[in-house]
């Protein structure tokens, strides 16, 4: 029972790719020489490709050394630095571009788009590094020093190769969700595969041309997925004491404490005060104007019933398949919680595509319906309650099952006094992080939506799309409030929802 | 309370490999028994079967003069009245030290601080823990807790997974005691799982000791500390001394001089080659004599209430013996060696079935 529920939420998660799969062999291999052979596409490949490159290198300098900062180094109120430098993912990609853009328009180059987007990743790969700093065995450095390393020789024998696990997992994060991006690139006229299958697909309805691009794409990502796997290596980088690890003594930076100061400063400045000026800058230049409350309350309300419904939902999708993975433990198991993480590796503009075409096709009187967009929800979101949900069915094991038991309880009396209230904390956390996740949407939620349908994001980009700047920002101040609570989860444990 | 009786128990979780071989065991009410083997010979896989969390493939489990299981039928879990404490206390962690002491109990009782109170008492804590969550206990008041929770609703008998063993040193003894104790204020009916020789012999009235999935000995501590069945259970019990010789007339020579053996019951020791087992306390030294073996002295392990002396015999065989007091030999001296009292002997060639043992 619970498996055959685990595996229809696998093949619901796998939908795009196989219908990707399944488009690509109806075409042919004369056709996809003719639609992915072409110069549009070696452009829009070399786009990508160095946005991606630029962006990694650059998060992953910035994540790094801020981490560092933070974790092991003297540098003053370090808590609240870590805080500040959570803090930008509650301003959507999106938002931060128009930020910026409306404020300089002359980024709409390489170097802006790079500005642009490191800004808003790079605490992607800061969170797992700042994580994996501080769960680094200061016995181990001790150890090191011992055996007579310098500080630099402890940097790089010691700490790199235990932060590279968190390290390519926090890059992957950011070429998945860099190559997932939309809004952001759009606004800034830098033309990847993910804009161009939009604009393919807005102009012309080109069916075979997007979905090729779009095949492409997904082929780039799997690409991703698998060289992440590669290079992380099969070695295991759990402590092997027992025993809380004791934390480590902080480097002290003496005359380097105000330069270290001033670069995260500037680092915070650019990614969030900067976003957030601009937006109170046109927060007062657009209420001047007109402000339509009566819109943004009922955006607002369609909004958070959407996010609300596809929480449930998907929270409830995620249950059979992080009950498996924990307690039948086993290949199939391990198969359909994988299959789930692929599903959305699968940037949101290909699953919206896909979902498109197929509800047309297969089933007409779903075709822009809130199942289907529910669905397209589920499919990118999955991960994020599966995590939770499988980390609170760790926790409670068959053990208290077994024990309530011999205490006389039954089947019914136990799932209500012991299984539920273990899980609910899970459950909720997995709940939220969907939520929050749903009404920052961008991308899938303007294919799918019924007609009508205006959630805060597509009236944002429908306002500021028009370049009425002032008419955007109050959407845009809803999100980034609404986002605040999931970023004060994630500065408090990392693992939950960092998953693309 | 009630007794336990286990007969013929076979248990195998993949075909052809088997956990658990024909056990019986008969528990007497209001009496603790101890399960004790090293680790993988079955013993939490027997407890579990009882508990009634797994069935096993044949034999029949009676609590008191309930089958509850046997004769393809088995009762669920929650219907046996039997009492669990898992390894590490297992306390449910959504719940206060009184919300898991009182989950067994009926619904209209679940307020009753009073209860909760007399059971925190029973084992031995404080009525203020009440309501604290379990993970501010530690590791003992937590197994202590467990305690009361599994004896709230009145069990007819009470299992215990090798509660101690995640406990340091010092907390272990403290909580064992207060456990027995606890047990015997109520006239529990127990089995105690456990790996450690030492618990079982000291808290047990009677000791099962399991290998490889079979029962090998049944009996109280003391017979099994003087009378192990075989010379695996005798060295696995406690410390050994085990040296080859010639038993003539009642009589074991070896290279400790003649020794006399255990009265054997009604079956004795044949003639012929055997091996005795003698335990550390039973040698004595002395200085060098003429008319006794001399052994040398290769090291000593000081406890502080006694110690071992580690000893090469004239045979090059190196054994132990237990000391107490302050006049100890030092490494590299010559000492004679002396028995107290007699030895146990087993056939050379037959170990796995002592004639001595038989009987016991």
């Amino acid at each position: 029972m619970t498996v055959a529920l685990a595996v229809c939420v696998a093949a619901l998660a796998l939908l795009p790719l196989g219908y990707i799969a399944v488009y690509t062999v109806d075409v042919g291999w004369s056709g996809v020489r003719e639609l992915v052979f072409r110069p549009r596409v070696a452009e829009l490949l070399w786009n990508t490709a160095r946005l991606v490159l630029g962006t990694v290198l650059c998060c992953g300098v910035l994540g790094v050394g801020a981490a560092w900062l933070v974790e092991r180094s003297s540098v003053p109120a370090r808590r609240v630095w870590h805080v500040l430098l959570v803090a930008p993912l509650a301003v959507p990609a999106f938002v931060n571009s128009y930020a910026w853009i409306s404020l300089l328009p002359g980024l709409d180059t390489y170097a802006g788009a790079l500005l642009v987007v490191t800004l808003s990743y790079f605490p992607f790969v800061y969170l797992p590094v700042a994580a994996a700093f501080r769960g680094l065995d200061p016995a181990l450095e001790e150890t090191a020093r011992g055996l007579g390393l310098s500080s630099w020789a402890v940097f790089f024998r010691v700490h790199l190769p235990q932060l590279r696990v968190a390290f390519l997992g926090g890059s992957l994060l950011v070429a998945l969700h860099l190559m997932a991006e939309f809004g952001a690139l759009q606004m800034l006229r830098y033309p990847t595969f993910t804009t161009a299958i939009y604009d393919q697909y807005r102009a012309t309805f080109n069916g075979p041309g997007a979905t090729m691009l779009a095949g492409v794409l997904v082929l780039l990502c799997l690409a991703l997925l698998l060289a992440e796997l590669r290079l992380r290596g099969r070695r295991g980088y759990a402590r092997s004491g027992r025993g809380a690890a004791r934390p480590g003594r902080p480097v002290a930076l003496r005359a380097l404490t105000v330069p270290a100061l001033a670069g995260l400063g500037a680092l915070v400045g650019l990614a969030l005060l900067v976003p957030l000026a601009s937006l109170g800058w046109w927060m007062a230049r657009g209420a001047s104007t007109a402000l339509d409350w009566n819109s943004l309350a009922a955006t607002t309300g369609t909004t958070l019933a959407l996010a609300g419904t596809a929480a449930v939902a998907t929270t409830a999708m995620a249950l059979p398949t992080g009950w498996l993975a924990v307690r039948a433990r086993g290949r199939l198991s391990t198969l359909l919680e994988r299959s789930t993480y692929l599903g959305s590796a699968v940037p949101g503009i290909v699953v919206a595509l896909a979902l498109v075409t197929i509800s047309i096709r297969a089933t007409p009187w779903l075709y822009q319906t809130v199942p289907v967009l529910l669905a397209a929800y589920a499919i990118l979101f999955l991960p994020r309650a599966i995590v939770t949900v499988r980390a609170a069915v760790e926790q409670s094991t068959p053990l208290y099952d077994d024990v309530a038991a011999s205490l006389g309880s039954s089947a019914p009396d136990r799932l209500r006094r012991v299984t539920l209230p273990l899980l609910a904390p899970g459950i909720g956390a997995g709940a939220a992080l969907v939520f929050l996740a749903v009404v920052t949407e961008l991308t899938a939620t303007l294919l799918l939506a019924p007609t009508g349908t205006t959630t805060l994001a597509t009236a944002f980009w429908s306002a500021s799309s028009a370049l009425e700047y002032g008419a955007a920002a109050p959407y845009a101040v809803v999100m980034v409030l609404l986002s605040a609570p999931a970023t004060v989860l994630l500065s408090r444990d990392p693992r939950r929802g960092l998953t693309p | 309370m009630s007794s336990l009786t286990v007969t013929d128990l076979t248990k195998s979780f993949t075909p052809g490999t088997p956990v658990l071989t024909g056990v019986d065991l008969h528990v007497p009410a209001g009496s603790l028994t101890a399960l004790l083997g090293p680790s993988g010979c079955g013993k939490t896989t027997l407890l579990r079967l009882i508990a009634g969390f797994d069935d096993p493939d044949s034999g029949t489990v009676v609590v008191g003069d309930r089958v509850v299981t046997g004769a393809g039928r088995s009762v669920a879990a929650r219907r046996r009245g039997i009492g669990f404490v898992p390894q590490e206390g297992g306390l449910f962690p959504h719940l206060t030290v009184a919300g898991n002491i009182s989950f067994g109990l009926p619904r209209q009782q679940r307020r009753d601080g009073g209860r909760v109170r007399e059971l925190l008492a029973l084992v031995g804590l404080d009525a203020d823990l009440a309501d604290r969550p379990p993970h501010q206990l530690s590791g003992g008041q937590q197994q202590r807790v467990a305690l009361a929770r599994a004896l709230a609703p009145g069990p007819s008998l009470v299992l215990l997974d090798e509660p101690f063993s995640s406990l340091d040193a010092g907390l272990r003894e403290e909580t064992r005691v207060a456990v027995a104790a606890a047990l015997r204020a109520i006239g529990a009916t127990a089995v105690l799982v456990t790996h450690d020789q030492a618990e079982a012999l000291s808290m047990a009235d009677q000791v099962a000791v399991l290998r490889g999935g079979r029962l090998v000995q049944l009996t109280d501590p003391r017979t099994l500390y003087r009378r192990p069945t075989d010379l695996d259970v005798a060295t696995f019990v406690g410390e050994a001394v085990v040296l080859d010789a010639d038993v003539r007339a009642g009589v074991a020579h070896c290279v400790l001089g003649a020794l006399p053996l255990e009265p054997a019951g009604d079956a004795a020791v044949p003639d012929g080659s055997a091996r005795v087992l003698l335990r550390p306390e039973q040698l004595r030294l002395s200085a060098p004599r003429p008319d006794l073996p001399v052994a040398r002295v290769r090291a000593v392990d000081f406890y502080g209430h006694d110690s071992r002396v580690w000893l090469d015999l004239p045979d090059g065989r190196l054994v132990s013996a237990r000391l107490e007091g302050a006049d100890l030999p030092s490494a590299g001296e010559d000492v004679s060696v002396s028995v107290l009292g007699a030895a146990l002997a087993f056939p050379q060639d037959l170990t796995a079935q002592p004639a001595a043992a038989r009987s016991a």
